[in-house]
């Protein structure tokens, strides 16, 4: 089984439930997923073992093949590639490696080189989970391409528990993506509801099965409860409001290390989520 | 000599815009005429590479100069291979600038006078 834990925003305790939920069933296989901001290790401290740079093919011109192309440049909306008097300018980082500018030039004038865009770090973490975490590099956008490099390197053969990125857009749907169940963590706010229909949203493109974790509950507000009611989403666990919890778990402490009543409970949870598959 | 300068407006008499790959307009000016045409600059809502753009445009017109307020990374980079001279520090109108260029009080430069993305959000 994947199990996919996403939630419309950041801090809204996506680590927090993927790592616990990952720790009270292990040892499980955990892909941290948010390449943005990857926080997953401060969790499950990874001791990494193998690092593998993540890299995307980029155009680069070699002068003594044949003549500048402007209608490769001009192809480029990115600007990552210009035509200027005897020379062809690269700009790496403006690349999306959608590779028009090969198929424009004539053969050879333009040749495809790595540029490394982030890694993945393989490592062995507490319990005996296997992580797997991407991470971008600073200033690049290809999120997209780290997170299919961190998908790329599961086992298949082992249950895997994916921390995604914040939000509803693309990156989060590459996360998601081949999923068998997605988990989605919000919090009895507007907001979260705002979120959550989102999150939902794209689930039903994705046609991946979900069930919601409410966080911070007991605030008052029903409104989360209500709407998954109307929309047959069921609420598969809530985790009250509690200060001392969010103090733990700003010092990288899960929910099984606050209180070990959550792994028989995130053990009951797994096996819930099993049954709707 | 053929210069262009950055510009909110197609005027001679339109306010120089302070950054290059995004500016509203180039208007090309001949310094020793002032006669004047403005191009509009498409590539100022690009998502990026907005100055990559624009100084392939630029040097497409054959200009000796461009005349702007900054200049980024990759717009000096482009502009530097096309064998364009930036002068950088225009302020108020098109023909002042040009004026002020003629006069020798604005600053050359090879490199780039603000970061990359200085002008996203209206470069204030």
């Amino acid at each position: 089984m994947i199990l996919a834990v996403a939630g419309g925003k950041g801090g809204i305790g996506k680590t927090l439930v993927a790592t616990s939920l990952t720790l009270a069933n292990s040892p499980l296989q955990f892909l941290d997923c948010d390449v943005e901001e990857p926080n997953g290790h401060f969790f499950l401290r990874p001791r990494i073992r193998k690092t593998e740079a993540v890299s995307i093919p980029v155009p680069r011109f070699r002068k003594w093949k044949g003549e500048v192309c402007p209608a490769a440049a001009d192809f480029c909306r990115y600007g990552a590639l210009a035509a200027v008097g005897e020379d062809m300018l690269v700009f790496p980082e403006l690349c999306v490696a959608c590779g028009g500018c090969f198929l424009l030039c004539p053969a050879g004038t333009l040749e495809p080189v790595d540029y490394q865009v982030g890694v993945v770090k393989k490592a062995v973490a507490r319990s005996g989970i296997e992580y797997i975490g991407g991470e971008l590099k600073v200033g690049s956008q290809r999120t997209t391409e780290v997170i299919r490099a961190v998908k790329d390197s599961l086992d298949p053969g082992r249950e895997t528990v994916i921390d995604c990125p914040p939000g509803s857009g693309r990156p989060v749907l590459e996360a998601i993506r081949g999923s068998d169940f997605c988990l989605l963590v919000t919090e009895p706010t507007p907001f979260g509801l705002h979120d959550l229909r989102g999150n939902k949203k794209l689930l039903d493109i994705l046609r991946v099965p979900g069930g919601v974790v409410i966080n911070r509950s007991g605030t008052g507000y029903d409104g989360i409860q209500r709407w998954c009611r109307e929309e047959n989403l069921p609420v598969l666990a809530e985790i009250p409001f509690d200060r001392k919890l969010a103090a733990a778990a700003a010092r990288g402490r899960t929910l099984t290390d606050y209180n070990p009543d959550w792994v028989p409970r995130l053990r009951e949870l797994r096996e819930t989520i099993k049954t709707k598959l | 000599m053929k210069v262009v300068v950055s510009s909110t407006g197609p005027e001679l008499s339109s306010t120089t815009d302070p950054r290059f790959g995004r500016c509203s307009y180039f208007v090309v000016v001949e310094t020793e005429t002032m006669e004047a045409k403005a191009h509009s600059n498409t590539s100022r809502t690009a998502m990026g590479g907005a100055g990559i753009q624009a100084g392939q445009f630029v040097a497409s017109l054959g200009a000796e100069a461009v005349i702007t307020g900054n200049v980024g990374p990759n717009a000096a980079r482009v502009l530097s291979a096309a064998g364009v001279k930036v002068f950088t520090g225009a302020a108020g109108t098109v023909e002042e600038a040009v004026k002020n260029f003629q006069a020798g009080q604005l600053n050359q430069t090879s490199s780039a006078t603000v970061s990359a993305h200085a002008g996203m959000g209206g470069g204030r």
